[in-house]
């Protein structure tokens, strides 16, 4: 049995868990940083879908809701989700944090203002060296969304990315072999490190240790943490768990879960795209994304994207042959996410197997602002020269042309016919002064229990941004001056 | 670390499958989990039908093989006791539950209209089985390197 004594520990080395160990331990205190999944490096990352969804991914990429509707995505190594994520930094607008002030008692947030919040975005963002993705680091493929989204009059942006030294391979969500993507694992990690913090993994936290109804480490197979604090840091779904198997018996644990799906949509081009070259994404389409204090974030955006053959080919309908067919044009093909942010109405429950049930039903407003996004890409690609979109869910013919998209009004939403993503999952342990509705107080400490703090993307109140990297970041950065002051 | 020393779990899990399909279902009596299951392998009858299974996804009795091979040697124990049983849902309920013929025995033309049946069922459970094991087989047999070529893909950069 291992063990050690520190002042802190931090369960999850995610964006949330990466950030809190930087802040905490350069500050001097004694940190140690328990991550569930295996410790890597960039010598690790061999660029093959088989190896990488299995060493750096949830259940090898299989994570999903219980109608296999949603695949939700996360890493499980070291660096989390920031290990496997596209970089892209998109911080908390102003409509949505007034949103939670005025809609979830958010209120003037014990006087940390909206600039404290962007300040808190701007410093993570400096610690990830992030920036717009300049011109020449726009793959053909996203430059193609961008050309049929400007010949229609869309409004569109190039986004910004924590890459320094990218040399554009195109592997992002299976591990940068170069070190370019900075996300936790290296823009945080190491420093935390150099600066004394203890890191344990493959160790799987288990529980939260309690001494009456005070936190004073944490344990798992063949370790335990003694700490003075508690840091539960291991995303949206587990966090859940930890707090199930620690007795946590609230029923806001797990509540309010949003997943904001994301459909993807595959076209065909009849020159080579090579999409799978380059950074992923860089190109949003915004044309109908909204924000705004009374409903937070709506509407809808579309990213370029771009996908391994073996996750291209597993989410492909239809027969072998025509499914060999249609991977013959592989290097023709252009692909994007319609990200549709959506209202925090799912679970994640946690029973007596070792994975949860995550429930989670796409609304009707939902399922039609996802109607109307897949018909705006689709349209992009047509106007940008495609000889062809794929039907995104099972029986939606090929479109060729715009009277072609009516199918999409009457294609079929059931979950086992239109595949989504999920990579943001979020809110599913509440942050807000209502001490019914959710787990954690304003000063992020769980209620009903002294000593643990949690910040990872479980507490939103709703989705926070099209991309919750920086979010989860910034509220991590927050959080550490608080416990550091 | 490296990934070689891995276990190759692949694109499948319990979650994933089955807890809807059999939401009254679970491992009766064990305590919230301590220890990472250990990895087992599907008892025979199972693996049959699962190479059975992926021969009509993969139009390649060989590929299915290996394919399902591979699958069965990287769940840990929940997720091959969840995809066990749905295994044995589709051999021995492929056409409802007064079929006499097992999926396993049935030719292969049978069983490929049974998968399409399942694809388009109106039951959840058997559209989510027939799509999970198309998309296990698939992910896993596209992840080889001898299938690059054909789509144009020139594989890692790593190494080169
Ligand atoms: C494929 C993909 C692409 C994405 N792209 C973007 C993007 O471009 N931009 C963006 O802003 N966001 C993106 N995201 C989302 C973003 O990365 C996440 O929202 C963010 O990392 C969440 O931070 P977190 O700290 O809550 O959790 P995570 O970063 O997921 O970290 C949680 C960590 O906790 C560990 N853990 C879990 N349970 C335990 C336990 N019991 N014991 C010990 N450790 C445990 C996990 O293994 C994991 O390492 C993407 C995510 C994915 C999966
Ligand atoms: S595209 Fe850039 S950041 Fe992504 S894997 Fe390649 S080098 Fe790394």
């Amino acid at each position: 049995m291992r063990t050690l004594k520190v002042q802190d520990v931090i369960v999850g080395s995610g964006a949330a868990g990466g950030v809190l160990a930087h802040r905490l331990s350069r500050a001097g205190r004694s940190v140690a940083l328990v991550e569930e999944g295996p410790e890597v490096s960039k010598a690790d990352f061999t660029q093959r879908e088989d190896q990488m969804y299995a060493l750096l991914h949830r259940d090898a990429g299989g994570q999903a809701t219980v109608d296999g509707g949603v695949a939700v995505l996360q890493g499980r190594c070291l660096g989390g989700s920031t290990t496997v994520n596209m970089g892209d930094c998109v911080p908390i607008t102003d409509g949505v944090i007034d949103h939670w002030r005025q809609h979830f008692g958010w209120g003037d947030w014990g006087g940390i203002s909206n600039a404290d919040i962007h300040a808190a975005a701007a410093a993570v963002q400096a610690d990830m060296g992030a920036g717009p993705i300049p011109e020449d680091m726009v793959n053909k493929a996203n430059d193609l969304l961008r050309q049929g989204a400007g010949s229609l009059g869309m409004a569109g942006e190039i986004l910004h990315h924590n890459r320094v030294g990218c040399i554009g391979a195109g592997y992002c969500t299976i591990g940068c072999a170069y070190d370019a993507k900075r996300g936790t694992l290296v823009a945080h990690i190491p420093a935390a490190r150099e600066a004394g913090c203890e890191l344990l993994c493959d160790a799987l936290v288990d529980r939260v240790i309690l001494d009456g109804s005070r936190a004073v480490g944490v344990e798992g197979p063949g370790f335990r943490v003694d700490a003075e604090r508690v840091f539960l840091c291991a995303g949206a779904i587990h966090t859940c768990g930890i707090l199930h198997r620690s007795g946590h018996s609230s029923d806001a644990v797990g509540a309010n879960l949003s997943l904001q799906p994301q459909a993807p949509l595959v076209a065909i081009f009849p020159e080579e795209v090579r999409f799978f070259r380059g950074v992923p994404q860089s190109y949003a389409v915004v044309e109908d994304l909204t924000s705004d204090a009374d409903h937070g974030l709506g509407g809808f955006t579309l990213e370029g994207v771009s996908t391994g053959p073996a996750l291209a080919s597993s989410m492909i309908p239809g027969t072998m042959a025509e499914l060999i067919a249609l991977m013959s044009r592989y290097a023709h093909m252009a692909a994007s996410l319609c990200l549709v942010p959506d209202r925090p109405g799912g679970r994640v429950v946690w029973g007596d197997r070792p994975r949860p049930t995550i429930k989670y039903t796409p609304s009707d407003d939902h399922q039609r602002r996802l109607r109307a996004a897949i018909k705006a890409a689709s349209r992009c690609y047509l106007a940008a020269g495609a000889e062809r979109v794929i039907g995104p869910a099972a029986g939606c013919p090929e479109m060729r042309s715009e009277a072609d998209l009516a199918a999409i009004d009457t294609m079929s939403m059931r979950s086992s016919d239109l595949p989504m993503i999920s990579a943001h999952p979020q809110g599913s342990c509440r942050m807000a002064p209502d001490a019914f509705n959710s787990v954690v107080d304003m000063d992020f400490r769980v209620r009903g229990v002294d000593g643990v703090w949690l910040c990872d993307a479980s507490i939103f109140p709703t989705t926070a941004s099209t991309h919750t990297m920086v979010p989860v970041m910034s509220m991590a950065h927050l959080l550490a001056q608080q416990v550091l002051s | 670390m490296t990934a070689a020393g891995t276990s190759r779990r692949q694109f499948i899990t319990g979650s994933l499958l089955f807890s809807a399909a059999f939401a009254g279902y679970h491992a009766w009596g064990r305590r919230p989990w301590a220890e990472p299951p250990p990895s087992g392998e599907l008892p025979g009858p199972q693996g049959t039908t699962l190479v059975a299974a992926f021969a009509v996804m993969l139009e390649d009795d060989a590929a299915a093989a290996r394919a399902a091979a591979e699958l069965d040697a990287s769940l840990d124990a929940d997720q091959l006791e969840q995809l066990g049983l749905a295994l044995k849902v589709l051999e021995f309920a492929p056409a409802g539950p007064l079929t006499s013929t097992r999926f396993s025995r049935m030719d292969r033309a049978r069983q490929t209209e049974v998968i399409r049946a399942w694809e388009a069922s109106r039951l959840g459970v058997r559209r989510q089985i027939a799509a999970t094991l198309r998309q296990a087989a698939r992910f896993i047999h596209f992840s080889q390197p001898s299938t690059w070529a054909a789509m144009g893909y020139d594989g890692p950069w790593v190494g080169k």
